[in-house]
């Protein structure tokens, strides 16, 4: 198999007893961080005894529960977000007749590509404005993967939202992002955004931080911005985390500075461990839009190995220092001259 | 007899004899070195063995409910995208099941005894290819360490034994000081690359996935807990839901 050749140690004496192979490490990374949600899922459960009590009221049959399990997966709130697993509760929820579990399943399913394929770049080319007018790559927080609903659905969500439901709010700003229907669409998403910012949701916060950056809906305000971005940061909120880095590093309403970038950057690759690959696509987006801050970081990250699942690679890494270098950072500078040094031929 | 004892040794003898106790060490510390990689190697294989037969099989088990779902989907709601996703769901099933199925999955726990590892070394000092005295005995060694790590691996002392016993040392067919010396540095040349050699072996091993799941395993280990056998659970918990869900699933289309 070629994918066996590919990582297969190679040993002049014979008699392996191990030989490491692509497809083989794949099935061992899936029960890691399997295990790794597991755990996370019993911290969070002895932790929180809710939790716990939620997840027994929903496998004992209770709609509700089912419902709000569902919701929790699908908003990756208190979870590692999965979607799969949401569409499971929703369903379990749905065939006792709840109606809003219904409704998010057919949200779910009315763009199955979307939720259930693969996080290819093609699947972003639908939020292109997070990234298009990103002049240095502040990331929205795509928490939420799912269409724009109907006139309908927008009412039903509206009226949530004004009774207060946090996660109504966030995905009725979310809508208002991607809607073009309404001139003032930016300014209501950054109103709702804003409400669910302010009762503490960190995907709104960093939400909130993005339209702040780049001036949408509300006049630009970096210093906001980062008040926001912290705020989330706080709360563990990946793309949050990733734009106070940035926000330190290049000094956008915070004062420039290195170590701080460097301890949140430190931070990030925590997190990153704990939730996986899925967020690799969205620094990659950034990095090839031109962002060389996150060249380099990725550029550090391959070099290093701390890629998840994925192997270490010198000739990626060089590839993304290359990239910043040519930019003129320093820092890649000097690693892609390492670099170049220890390929030269010793002899 | 009295001629030798004042014989005083000539600088090339001296130069041999220095070559010869450095020689020595460092065909020590290669056999170290060798044991400590066939360690981890086979540590990893028996960890690896059994990740495949308690964890592997039920994944295998889980993608292929996976893909039966999808499949049902599929005829539920025919759609191009949905019938590649079924396809792609295929695929993943098959290759978690030649994944979890292979040779791989029958790897033996491995815990040598003190006794064993020293049979190891000293049958290693001894047939060890970095020290062959010309091609013949290089070809006759690759064969015996391959042997020996075999051995060693199933733990079969008999059979290291074997090897040691079978293998006698060509004796010194060098016609002088000089080859003795050339054949000397050669062998210690040798030897400090495959020094460097495992070195880098273990590197890559260390960063592999299943090493990085024995860490893991140790760790909830010392907590009292046992990793493999929760993650079992969990995913024959999701087994059920997904049994459930297929069966959902086809009352529906059975309905229509």
């Amino acid at each position: 198999m070629s994918d066996e050749s590919e990582l297969a140690l190679t040993r002049k004496e014979g008699g392996d007893s191990l030989v490491l192979s692509r497809t083989r490490s794949e099935l061992v990374a899936r029960g890691r961080k399997d295990a790794a949600a597991l755990e996370a899922q019993s911290r969070s459960s002895s932790d929180d005894s809710d939790e716990a009590e939620l997840r027994r009221r929903a496998e004992q049959g209770d709609a509700a529960a089912q419902f709000e399990l569902g919701s929790k997966y699908h908003r990756g709130d208190g979870v590692l977000q999965d979607y799969d697993e949401a569409v499971r509760w929703y369903r379990m929820a749905a065939g006792q007749g709840q109606v809003a579990a219904q409704c998010n399943i057919r949200l779910l399913y009315d763009n199955e590509d979307e939720v259930f394929g693969d996080w290819s770049s093609q699947e972003y080319s639908e939020y292109p404005y997070a990234f298009q007018d990103s002049d240095f790559g502040f990331q929205y927080d795509h928490s939420l993967c799912v269409p724009l609903p109907d006139a309908k659905g927008m009412q039903r969500y509206r009226l949530a939202a004004d009774q207060g439901d946090i996660a109504a709010q966030h995905t009725l700003a979310y809508f208002y992002v991607r809607s073009d229907e309404e001139p003032d669409n930016d300014a209501a998403a950054v109103k709702w955004f804003h409400h669910s910012a302010e009762q503490g949701d960190a995907a709104s916060q960093c939400n909130l931080g993005f339209m702040l950056a780049h001036g949408r809906g509300v006049p630009q305000d970096y210093a906001a911005a980062a008040i926001w971005f912290r705020r989330a940061a706080e709360q563990d909120r990946i793309p949050a985390v990733l734009n106070l880095t940035l926000a330190y590093g290049l000094g956008r309403g915070v004062l420039r500075d290195h170590s701080a970038a460097e301890n949140w950057r430190i931070k990030l690759m925590d997190l990153w461990d704990a939730t996986g690959d899925r967020w690799y696509i969205w620094y990659r987006i950034a990095a090839e839009q031109g962002d060389a801050l996150v060249q380099t970081m990725l550029g550090s990250w391959w070099h290093r190995g701390e890629l998840w699942c994925r192997p270490q690679s010198d000739e990626e890494s060089a590839k993304w220092y290359g990239l910043a270098a040519h930019q003129g950072d320093a820092d890649a500078q000097f690693q892609l001259g390492e670099y170049y040094h220890k390929e030269q031929p010793k002899n | 007899m009295s001629r030798h004892i004042t014989h005083r040794l000539k600088p090339e003898e001296e130069e041999l004899e220095r070559k010869r106790a450095e020689l020595a060490a460092i065909k020590a510390i290669v056999v170290d070195r060798e044991l400590e990689l066939t360690d981890r190697r086979n540590e990893l294989a028996a960890l690896e063995g059994s990740y495949l037969r308690q964890v592997g099989v039920l994944y295998a088990e889980l993608d292929e409910w996976t893909a039966k779902i999808l499949d049902l989907k599929a005829r539920l709601r025919p759609s191009a995208s949905a019938q590649h996703r079924a396809d792609t769901a295929h695929e993943q099933a098959r290759q978690t099941y030649e994944s979890s199925h292979g040779e791989e999955a029958k790897a033996k726990d491995f815990n040598p005894s003190p006794d064993l590892k020293k049979l190891f070394r000293e049958a290693a000092r001894r047939v060890h290819p970095d020290f062959a005295a010309d091609p013949a005995d290089l070809e006759r060694r690759t064969r015996l360490m391959a042997d020996l790590n075999r051995a060693y691996r199933e733990e079969d002392e008999d059979a290291l034994q074997r090897i040691l016993d079978e293998y006698d040392e060509p004796g010194d067919t060098d016609t002088g000081t000089g080859a003795a010396l050339v054949r000397i540095i050669r062998q210690i040349s040798h030897a400090k690359e495959r020094i460097a050699a495992i070195g880098r072996e273990l590197e890559t091993l260390l960063k592999s996935e299943i090493a990085q799941l024995k860490r893991e395993v140790d760790e909830a280990q010392q907590k009292g807990c046992d990793m493999l056998a929760e993650l079992a659970a969990s995913v024959r918990a999701k087994i059920q839901v997904a049994e459930k869900e297929y069966s959902l699933l086809s009352q529906e289309l059975g309905s229509r």
